[in-house]
């Protein structure tokens, strides 16, 4: 049992917010660009033939003399997939992302009757890693962004796209001070390094500037970017982080 | 916890000096961390002096520390007392000497080391070294089968073998021992008299004996063959002889017994019987020397003969000997005799003079002639040759002037009788079988013990008991009797002390120790692993 029935309930008034037009396959509550029966009018444009004469605006032919006709949008489900990472570096992290990536499946599933619980909680940690080109719908990513070849794949997807940036306190304080060798958990890289105060200080600017580049690489491309700390509470993160964040509403 | 070696805790400067040596290498320790991205950006720069100085405390090194801390306290031997007693190591020596027999004292004493082992060696290791004749180790459960041999016993020997596995001796005896060291003394009764030799000869007896009581009465029962008498004489005390004449040509066994009544009957009887014929003769050559006569003659189964002619031992005064003796003697008269001591070589010729070199030297000796010198030395004196023998040559230069030269000393009969016994093969004449004295026999000779067992053939015989044996040859059989015949035995009123140790007192005994130097092996090969696995898994 991943959370307590208040916090499942509390999910139960939450959805993605998606700032553009969803393209799905299957129809739902959301309005999408594509042209459909709805009750939601949208705008009128000329005939061309082989439009529905049921969607001629006959009023508007009386008055200008040529035809209209009318357009209402179409409400879909919202296609969303989650993209929990799974590399070696998530460790001391992974629970919560995986919690994270359950959570937001189970606010899916209040739009989706097929959203991916069941691949969330199939994670396992040490699984290889990868961003598919997803070109519509709702694409959130809960990863450490240690490794910049997701840059590149990010810029393949083109669906609306969340990136949840989750450091561990030890990524953000480094526990280690005197001599050490800092060993890479996923290349098996070593480092050695004197950490003293001065050292402590730099890698704390270096992170900074770390995430706002993400942040900054993110607005630039049009996705969602928010940071968490992995010893968040995870209430907190869902309801607070991601409403203000606009990934939920 | 003590230790036994307190000294082996210096060696607890080693965990100092591998803390010393950690620090001063102090390697770079392993952190895992999920990307080194940052960190590359970050320049290497040496660590500042201050935390160098500042120790890092490693979980390995403290392991490490443990393991060496913890193979000195294992070298230094640490124990726990406990309030028993170390079991002690004890050896105790019984002497069964014949003369223990005198009084029942081998019985008590006996008695005494059982009492000893129950009441106050108990839980001890202890062992029993006794003579049954030669030495041996026993148990305790032993002492009732130790029985007294006819002879004497050399307890230092015994005492010697006991000092080899024991801490603690303790000698049981009358006499104490010459190296010192415990020892519980049964003096027995004084005033025995006894008999220590006896000489037959076809035509006299010679009996000594020792007489260590006053000077009393003593009835003596003389026999030949069947022929007995009976007499009693005036026995002085010390040393005292009885000599007798008798017609023993055709007899063949003689025996003397004293009627004294003493505590110690061992030594009261003697006896000798003839083995076969008389076969070793001595021809004399040249000067006459009434000493030398006698002196051989003394020998039992020797005939001498003054006139030079054959015998098995040729003798030459100032004159060639015999040539058919099997073994030719040159006594050559020194031109100017000198006294100085001599050294004696050992050699069957010189057996019993090794400790007689000054005595041998009193009467006066001389170089001897150049033509024969060659040869195995007997006797030196101020490095020159003054005996010689070589094949069946034997070369003396002695002054044999009877009063003042070598005929008067104690060495002369001693080595005549040397030269008969190396002359002759097989004993023949009167013989007088002694406990603990090997006899030569004739050949094919076997000897039947007390109790009828019988030996295989065998050219010695070697008794331990006074007792009639029968000896059986091509000869016939015959009885012979071993005697005790023992100057030292004779004399058995020893000395009386209690043991001078108290083997039974708390404080002669040592706690025993708990050792744990095996647990603290243990658990430095236990930290040794556990460091190596620290390690390991750090890797």
């Amino acid at each position: 049992m991943l959370f307590d029935e208040t916090f499942l309930r509390k999910l139960e008034g939450l959805r993605f917010a998606v700032r553009r037009a969803i393209l799905g396959r299957r129809e739902g509550e959301r309005l999408t660009r594509r042209r459909g029966g709805s009750a939601e009018f949208t705008s009128y444009r000329a005939y061309a033939q082989g439009d529905d004469f049921r969607s001629i605006d006959w009023n508007l032919y009386g008055r200008l003399g040529q035809l209209y006709v009318k357009e209402f949008s179409r409400e879909d489900a919202l296609p969303v997939k989650l993209l929990v990472d799974t590399s070696a570096s998530m460790a001391p992290k992974f629970d919560f992302a995986r919690r994270l990536g359950a959570a937001l499946a189970l606010v899916a599933h209040h739009e989706t009757s097929s959203a991916p619980l069941a691949e969330i909680e199939a994670l396992r940690l040490g699984e290889p890693f990868a961003v598919p080109p997803v070109s519509r719908g709702l694409v959130v990513v809960v990863s450490d962004l240690w490794d910049d070849g997701l840059r590149q794949s990010l810029l393949r997807v083109r669906a609306e796209t969340a990136v949840i940036h989750v450091l561990s306190p030890g990524e953000v304080e480094p526990p280690v001070s005197g001599k050490v060798r800092l060993i890479d958990a996923e290349t098996g890289e070593a480092c050695v390094r004197f950490v003293g105060d001065e050292e402590r200080a730099e890698y704390r600017r270096l992170l900074a500037a770390h995430c706002a580049a993400w942040k900054r690489w993110c607005f630039d491309h049009d996705l969602n970017y928010l940071r968490c700390a992995s010893d968040a509470p995870l209430e907190d993160v869902v309801q607070v982080y991601l409403r203000e964040s606009g990934v939920l509403e | 916890m003590n230790f036994e070696i307190p000294g082996a805790l210096w060696g607890l400067v080693s965990v100092v000096l591998l803390l010393i040596f950690s620090l001063w290498r102090q390697s770079a320790a392993k952190v895992g961390i999920p990307s080194v991205l940052l960190w590359k950006k970050i320049p290497e720069r040496n660590p500042p002096l201050r935390a160098l100085r500042r120790p890092r405390w490693r979980l390995d090194l403290l392991f490490q520390a443990l393991a060496v801390a913890a193979a000195v306290a294992a070298l230094a031997g640490p124990f726990v007392p406990s309030s028993r007693a170390k079991p002690r190591k004890v050896a105790i020596v019984l002497d069964t000497s014949a003369r223990m027999l005198a009084g029942g004292r081998l019985e008590k004493a006996k008695d005494e080391v059982r009492r000893l082992c129950e009441g106050k060696l108990p839980g001890d290791e202890v062992a029993v070294f006794a003579a049954a004749p030669e030495p041996r180790r026993l148990g305790v459960q032993d002492i009732p089968r130790i029985e007294a041999v006819h002879e004497r016993v050399d307890v230092e020997t015994l005492l010697a073998a006991a000092r080899r596995e024991a801490a603690h001796v303790i000698l049981v005896s009358d006499r104490a021992p010459a190296g010192g060291g415990h020892a519980l003394l049964l003096g027995g009764p004084g005033g025995n008299a006894g008999i220590v030799e006896l000489a037959v000869s076809d035509q006299d007896v010679f009996v000594r004996g020792v007489n260590h009581g006053p000077p009393r009465n003593v009835g003596v029962r003389f026999k030949v063959d069947e022929r007995a008498r009976e007499e009693t004489f005036q026995m002085p005390s010390g040393v005292w002889t009885w000599p007798q004449a008798m017609d023993g040509v055709n007899a063949k066994r003689v025996s003397v017994e004293l009627v004294a009544d003493d505590p110690f009957p061992l030594d009261d009887t003697a006896h000798a019987v003839r083995l076969g014929p008389a076969r070793t003769v001595v021809s004399v050559a040249g000067r006459g020397s009434p000493a030398l006569v006698r002196a051989c003659a003394a020998v039992s189964g020797v005939l001498v003969r003054q006139d030079g002619g054959d015998g098995d031992v040729a003798v030459g005064f100032d004159a060639v000997p015999n040539p058919k003796g099997r073994l030719r003697v040159w006594v050559h008269s020194p031109a100017k005799p000198v006294r100085l001591p001599v050294e004696v070589a050992q050699h069957p010729l010189t057996e019993g003079l090794t400790g007689r070199g000054v005595e041998l030297g009193e009467g006066g000796v001389g170089e001897l002639p150049p033509a024969y010198r060659e040869g195995r030395a007997l006797f030196r004196a101020g490095g020159v040759l003054v005996g010689v023998h070589r094949g069946r040559e034997v070369h003396l230069s002695f002054n044999m002037e009877p009063n003042e030269g070598w005929p008067a000393r104690a060495s002369f009969p001693i080595f005549w009788a040397n030269v008969v016994d190396f002359a002759r093969e097989g004993a023949g004449g009167w013989i007088v079988f002694r406990t603990g004295r090997p006899v030569e026999l004739p050949a094919e000779s076997r000897i039947l013990g007390p109790a009828g067992e019988e030996s295989g053939p065998s050219r010695i015989f070697l008794g331990h008991a006074v007792g009639e044996y029968r000896l059986r040859n091509a000869g016939g059989e015959q009885a012979v009797t071993t005697c005790l015949l023992d100057d030292l035995e004779s004399d058995v009123a020893g000395m009386s002390k209690p043991l001078d140790w108290d083997p039974g007192d708390p404080a002669e005994r040592e706690p025993l120790r708990r050792a744990l130097a095996g647990p603290f092996a243990g658990g430095a090969l236990l930290f040794i692993l556990l460091a190596w696995l620290l390690q390991r898994r750090v890797e």
